[in-house]
């Protein structure tokens, strides 16, 4: 190959050879093919945008992530607060409910009988059974 | 044929630029006037490779998603077009070899109607011929350069940027091409000027 500079530019074209080649050559795409061709490619091009620009799952997962996590926070404190009680509370002793306190009355009244006592605490063990009698 | 007609290189750039932008930013229609610029060239390129004006449509198709697909790659200081037409030149490569062509199949001829002069027929039929066999001889690669560069009006370095050449061997490669199509051809050169 020289290395004098002829291949630093291009030649100019060759009449000849393009009526000659271009004799046997196809010619370029006809218009209504090179619409319908540009038609076809647009609307695919249509096609690819619009899927391309639909949201994938993980991207709506990610834009709802941070409410997602601060709806979770919200359960785990509300759940806390429903088993544990609740940290604003008062933490002196539950009063005695009113059923015990008036049995408790009762029985300091009549303080030997343990039949009293016994029917009403709700002990059954002594229940008198028709078919335990000799 | 200049493949940016009615514009200088710069104005292209900064359209093209503008243009691919503008796809970027989600307007699919401004997509538009590229494929209008620079399908009939990429259809050449397919056609110089595939010798098959289906296969050469599908090509442009594909090798237009393809662009778009990759469009973030682009450098946008830069002229689309070469960048286009390595894509079209890979892709046909790829789709040549899935369709197990030979490279050097024979070229489809244009068909002249017949006249009524018998003689001017047979003699445009051996010249056709002549031309279809001295075009097959060629090296493969001296042969897309010639088309490329005598027919479809790429210059060598866009040639070069496509094949993955240096635009020197391209004009060497097209100076070789040219020669032995010379020395096949230069019989009609006269029946040619009578016309």
């Amino acid at each position: 190959m020289r290395s004098d500079g002829a291949w630093d530019r291009d030649p100019v074209p060759d009449p000849l050879l393009r009526r000659l080649v271009g004799r046997v050559s196809v010619p370029p795409l006809a218009e209504q093919d090179a619409a319908r061709l540009e038609a076809a490619i647009m609307s695919a091009v249509r096609r690819e945008a619009a899927r391309a620009t639909a949201p994938a799952w993980w991207e709506i997962a990610a834009r709802w992530a941070q409410a997602a996590a601060a709806a979770g926070l919200a359960a785990v404190v509300l759940s806390g607060l429903v088993l544990f009680g609740s940290p604003f509370s008062s933490s002196s002793a539950p009063e005695a409910a009113p059923e015990t306190a008036a049995v408790a009355q009762v029985i300091g009244r009549y303080p030997g009988d343990a039949v009293l006592a016994s029917l009403i605490s709700g002990d059954d063990s002594d229940t008198l059974s028709p078919w335990s009698e000799p | 044929m200049s493949l940016t007609e009615g514009a200088g290189p710069r104005d292209d750039i900064a359209a093209d630029a503008a243009a691919v932008e503008r796809v970027l930013a989600g307007d699919a229609e401004a997509f538009a006037p590229m494929v209008r610029r620079y399908l009939q060239p990429a259809y050449n390129v397919g056609y110089r490779l595939l010798g098959n004006r289906q296969d050469a449509e599908d090509l442009v198709q594909e090798a237009f998603l393809t662009a778009l697909a990759n469009l973030r790659s682009f450098d946008r200081s830069r002229p689309f077009g070469p960048w286009f037409y390595r894509i079209v030149w890979t892709r046909g490569l790829n789709l040549r070899k899935s369709l197990a062509r030979r490279a050097a199949e024979p070229l489809e001829s244009e068909r002249h109607p017949g006249t009524a002069d018998p003689a001017a027929d047979a003699e445009r039929t051996e010249l056709a011929d002549t031309v279809l066999g001295a075009l097959a001889e060629l090296p493969e690669r001296q042969r897309l350069i010639v088309q490329l560069f005598d027919l479809d009006g790429f210059s060598g370095a866009e040639i070069g940027e496509m094949l993955g050449l240096n635009p020197g061997t391209v004009r060497w490669y097209l100076h070789q091409g040219r020669r032995a199509l010379r020395e096949r051809l230069a019989p009609f050169q006269e029946a040619l000027d009578e016309e």
